[in-house]
């Protein structure tokens, strides 16, 4: 009897104790949330789209406005409805999802509030070329996806690339960023790439001839005009796409101030591979002045001359450094540079070798650079005697 | 040969009285009836009943349960009967008054109704207020059950079993997700457990 009173207390008061532990911990996330991947047909990866707006039933809200989307992307569910239509404006078009699905509140305890649980999540309608339901319980606002959106490979899509050879061995040398105004193609009326700062950039060749005209406007390197040629063939790689004209044997023709085009691949792939470069050589013939005791700002330049071109350098300008081609016909050039208040002279000898690089680009190497005169009170400091590309510092210069 | 056989039939009849029952016991959750006046959350009772075959007892226990909850946002509440049959093994034998330390197993069954209302922000499609109901639900388990009966004074007994509960079969035709399964507890644990101190009466039907 003894014995089994106290097991009687023990298990009560076990009992008291344990009451505290009824309530289930708050579950802090709103998985009210439907996730859509877009992604490529193609090789089945994560795709980027560019979106103007995703709208939905129930709501003026417009989710995703302008904004370049690649991954994941979360638009809110309505909890109370079954069903939730989404009208996707994307910059390839618009395109519409009726996605159906179960919604039950879950009572988790008085002070958590209802959690609401999405499952059976199921797409009853769309004009996609390719839907897959990956998975059918709803996520949260931070991430994870439900549908997998597939498009149909895009057959048009042509790369340029801009390069800058050095003056090496090292073949395709490095990426040049353009300065863009824009690219235009001479069947569309729009405007590519506009104010862009771009290494490469992608234009849809015309698929209704075979023929594009594509004028690049460089704020560095000018207008350059490209007219590509192409042939196309029809093939059916995924059945939901059905025939499709692929651009193959891609010629090129133009005018630029480049220094040479390459055609590096003749066919469209998706994504897209440069299929044209445009190639600048290097420029041997820079040599750079550095101005000492010049303020972080830079120095006042009115204007500098060269006595071999009428053009004018750094006119009106603020700079710490002068950076001037060298005269490739003269074993000398001649520089005037006006700075506020003083006018000064300077005169630069040097060797001159020629040297090809890259098959295509001749190029004068200047060498044994030296100050033959100038009017400097404090003469011209040499810091390097020949020429080299990117530049380095040859003379530091004062103006005192 | 006479002998044998009168031997062999006096031991069958001794194996058929010893399975013979002795009494009927019946019972009430003295829990249960505790938490009325001491919870405004929780309204219900248990009634209870063994039958002894030796050292094996037929038990069947029958239950109501209703709880609430209640906040300025929302508010449940659940109302339903639940039965349980098993048998306990008793596993002291030599006790003479027939004191119990048992192991036993149960299935237990539910039936019951849920009512659940709330208010939901939402930024995006606007705030709701919902009703929802679930009526005529059904769920089912299982159980292991431990405890002691003891005998405290002419056919009164005493005693209490703890019970883990286990795997319940939730019903999902409810236009909410189930949450507390009369006789069984919260529908989102696939293990609980529970406590009984119970008080019998028991009915002797022979020595």
């Amino acid at each position: 009897m003894r014995f089994s009173a106290q097991i009687l207390i023990f298990c009560i008061v076990s009992f008291l104790a344990g009451a505290c532990y009824e309530d289930p911990d708050c579950i802090d996330l709103r998985n009210d949330y439907v996730g859509f991947t877009f992604k490529k047909l193609f090789d089945r990866q994560a795709d980027t789209v560019g979106v103007l707006g995703i709208t939905t039933s129930g709501t003026d809200s417009v989710f995703y406005e302008f904004l370049n989307v690649g991954g994941s992307i979360q638009v809110p569910l309505n909890v109370t409805a079954s069903s939730q239509s989404f009208i996707f404006n994307l910059l390839t078009g618009t395109y519409s999802m009726m996605v159906d699905y179960k919604s039950q509140p879950q009572f988790e305890s008085v002070d958590c509030g209802p959690r609401i649980v999405i499952t059976d999540l199921n797409v009853s309608q769309h004009n996609f070329d390719s839907i897959q339901i990956t998975n059918n319980v709803a996520v949260t606002a931070k991430g994870g996806s439900n549908i997998d959106i597939y498009r149909c490979p895009i057959t048009n899509n042509f790369k340029l690339a801009f390069r800058q050879l050095l003056a090496d061995t090292v073949a395709n040398g490095t990426a040049l960023i353009e300065n863009l105004h824009n690219v235009r193609l001479d069947y569309q009326p729009f405007l590519y790439h506009f104010n862009a700062k771009a290494s490469s950039v992608v234009v849809p060749l015309n698929l209704a001839s075979t023929t594009t005209n594509v004028l690049i406007d460089s704020k560095d390197s000018g207008l350059s005009s490209l007219d590509i040629r192409y042939q196309f063939e029809t093939a059916s790689i995924f059945e939901v796409c059905g025939n499709q004209n692929f651009i193959k044997n891609i010629e090129v023709a133009g005018t630029t101030n480049y220094d040479f085009i390459k055609v590096q691949k003749d066919s469209i792939t998706d994504p897209p591979t440069t299929n044209v470069t445009l190639f600048k050589c290097p420029q041997t013939n820079l040599i750079e002045f550095q101005l000492a005791g010049a303020p972080a700002q830079g120095l006042l330049i009115k204007k500098v001359t060269a006595s071999y071109t009428s053009e004018v350098f750094y006119q009106d300008s603020l700079t710490t450094k002068l950076v001037l081609p060298l005269n490739e016909n003269q074993p000398q050039t001649n520089y005037t540079i006006e700075f506020e208040g003083a006018t000064k002279q300077i005169s630069i000898g040097y060797e001159r070798t020629s040297q090809t690089f890259h098959g295509q680009c001749v190029q004068t190497l200047f060498s044994t650079v030296k100050v033959l005169s100038s009017d400097f009170t404090t003469p011209p400091v040499t810091k390097n005697d020949s020429i080299q590309f990117p530049t380095v510092v040859n003379f530091e210069i004062t103006n005192d | 040969m006479l002998c044998s056989l009168g031997a062999v039939a006096q031991k069958a009849d001794t194996i058929k009285n010893k399975y013979m029952p002795t009494g009927i016991r019946f019972g009430t959750d003295l829990i249960a009836l505790a938490k009325i006046p001491l919870s405004d959350q929780f309204d219900g009772w248990e009634v209870s009943a063994d039958v002894d075959f030796y050292k094996y007892y037929f038990t069947v226990e029958y239950g109501n349960w209703q709880k609430s909850r209640l906040s300025a946002d929302q508010s449940y509440s659940n109302d339903g009967n639940y039965f349980r049959v098993g048998a306990d093994v008793n596993l002291l034998l030599k006790d003479p008054d027939k004191n119990m330390f048992f192991v036993g197993l149960r299935y237990g069954r539910s039936s019951f109704d849920e009512l659940l209302t709330y208010n939901l922000t939402d930024a995006v499609f606007g705030d709701v207020a919902e009703v929802r109901s679930n009526t005529g639900m059904v769920s089912g388990w299982g159980e292991v059950t431990v405890g002691l009966r003891v005998k405290l004074w002419k056919e009164l007994w005493m005693g209490y079993t703890a019970r883990l509960k286990m795997s319940p079969s939730i019903d999902e035709s409810g236009e909410f997700i189930v949450y507390d399964i009369p006789g069984y507890g919260l529908a989102s644990k696939r293990t609980y457990w529970g406590f009984n101190y119970q008080l019998y009466w028991r009915i002797p039907v022979r020595n």
